[in-house]
């Protein structure tokens, strides 16, 4: 898998396209755990990337409370021997995949190496947008290949489980 | 305990010259044009009789005297307004010359930090002790929500005459310190507050106790200041050494962000981030502990081809 080069000045905004092409080719290579188990995605990543990567929930770090007011819902951190990313696990399964791989594209971006670390404070910036907008993808994607998770989440509003429950009796 | 606090040089401290000095020292955090925070020594504006005067619910007239001097006998909840008006400790206008200096060099330290954090400094402020000058003698002292007729209590029956080998009575204290027995009766029981005697009552009473006031006056401003900001401070030293590029960076990624995410916003998430850096480095040092012991495959794809 290559990482995105994106020259020196390094936070140039992509386009959707090629955010699908860079979810796709990390698909290619790691087939997302379904159902979902972020352990076993975690295990598969790190059989990619060759080093150990953990996927870790917030909660078990910090409390709530403190991750209210510091504005965090996800932190990637890579060293020269390891990448952990937290991500906050307060919402529902879908939200907390979303902040997963928002981190993870960070990674595949090229916005942290080695010795970095990358949280969201802030949606305003290039890599920000960059990395939402794989997220946002690969949450697509997952879903796709996800019929069980097409139909309705515990999570949902009571209207929303009654309208995927028919999208998901039309398949 | 910092001694070398010398804010006020060698004249007596006053109450007017405490207030010059606050107003001095404590700046409002002041926008430019753009809504950027101006940095501390950029800051001309001080704050306003009027805005105090608000805070404590008194004529600006009232702050005016008690500022050049002409009123010194504030009640404690005037002099408590004060204190959380500048977010310090009460204990500062009550206390004698060490306890005082103590609580400037705290002032002094959030004042240095700010200015460290604007980049006016080149290092970071070293914390002053938060202990008191006074030693405590033993026993569960009451905690920071007791109230100050229990704290009294605690006194009377933890310090005792030594002379006599029992308790003080009202009586003695009150001689002592020059007041009516009635009063320090009163206070002890709870019949009366810190709001119905004067600052020096309360004053007397504690240094007769050989406390410093902050003992009976203890606030939650105290009480909570003492480790809140260690692990934060070792963020920021330890950046600003350099010793680890990890922490190096992510104060760099914070200071790079809205202006508007600094401040407090930018402390609780440096402390956060501090946590999860120092779990992320355990993990780190286990797996280089396990990967000596047995050979670990190489790194593959490290450079992005």
């Amino acid at each position: 898998m290559r990482r995105m080069e994106l020259g020196t000045a390094g936070h140039a905004a992509i386009d959707r396209r090629t955010a699908e092409a860079l979810a796709s080719e990390l698909l290619a290579d790691v087939a997302i755990p379904q159902p979902w188990d972020r352990d076993e995605l975690a295990r598969r990543l790190t059989t990619r990337f060759g080093k150990p990567i953990r996927i870790l929930p917030l909660s078990e770090k910090v409390e709530l409370q403190e991750l209210l007011v510091a504005g965090i819902s996800g932190t990637i951190i890579a060293s020269a021997s390891s990448i952990t990313i937290y991500f906050d696990d307060s919402g529902s399964e879908i939200h907390q995949q979303n902040i997963i791989f928002h981190e993870l594209g960070h990674y595949l971006l090229g916005d942290v190496t080695e010795d970095q670390i990358m949280c969201r404070t802030d949606f305003g910036e290039v890599r920000e947008t960059n990395a939402e907008l794989f997220a946002r993808t690969m949450v697509l994607e997952v879903r796709r290949h996800d019929t069980l998770q097409r139909a309705p989440h515990t999570d949902d509003h009571p209207g929303v489980q009654r309208l995927g429950g028919a999208l998901a009796d039309a398949d | 305990m910092t001694k070398d606090v010398e804010a006020l040089g060698d004249t007596p401290r006053t109450l007017a010259s405490q207030l010059k000095w606050l107003f001095d020292t404590v700046r409002p955090v002041v926008q430019d044009d753009e809504g950027k925070p101006l940095p501390y020594s950029q800051t001309k504006q001080r704050h306003h009789n009027t805005d105090l005067a608000r805070h404590l619910r008194v004529s600006p007239a009232y702050v005016s005297q008690l500022r050049n001097g002409r009123r010194t006998n504030a009640t404690a909840d005037v002099l408590r307004g004060i204190a959380t008006f500048f977010d310090i400790s009460a204990t500062y206008f009550l206390s004698d010359e060490a306890e005082a200096a103590r609580v400037e060099a705290e002032i002094q330290y959030g004042v240095d930090l700010r200015r460290y954090e604007d980049g006016e400094l080149a290092a970071p402020p070293v914390k002053p002790s938060v202990a008191g000058p006074h030693q405590h003698l033993g026993g569960e002292v009451p905690g920071s929500a007791a109230v100050l007729g229990e704290r009294l209590s605690w006194l009377f029956s933890n310090v005792q005459s030594a002379a006599a080998n029992r308790p003080y009575t009202d009586e003695e204290v009150a001689e002592a310190i020059g007041e009516k027995s009635w009063v320090v009766r009163g206070l002890r029981t709870g019949e009366m507050t810190d709001s119905d005697v004067t600052a020096a009552v309360l004053r007397k009473l504690a240094a007769f106790f050989d406390r410093p006031l902050s003992y009976l006056y203890g606030d939650e401003h105290d009480a909570q200041s003492a480790g809140d900001d260690e692990e934060l401070l070792d963020l920021l030293r330890a950046a600003k050494e350099n010793k680890t590029g990890l922490l190096g960076l992510a104060l760099r990624t914070l200071e790079s962000g809205n202006p508007a995410h600094s401040g407090v916003r930018n402390q609780a998430t440096q402390r956060v981030l501090a946590t999860l850096i120092r779990s992320h480095l355990e993990f780190d040092k286990e797996l280089s502990e396990s990967a000596s012991a047995s050979p670990v495959a190489p790194q593959p794809d490290e450079a992005g081809r």
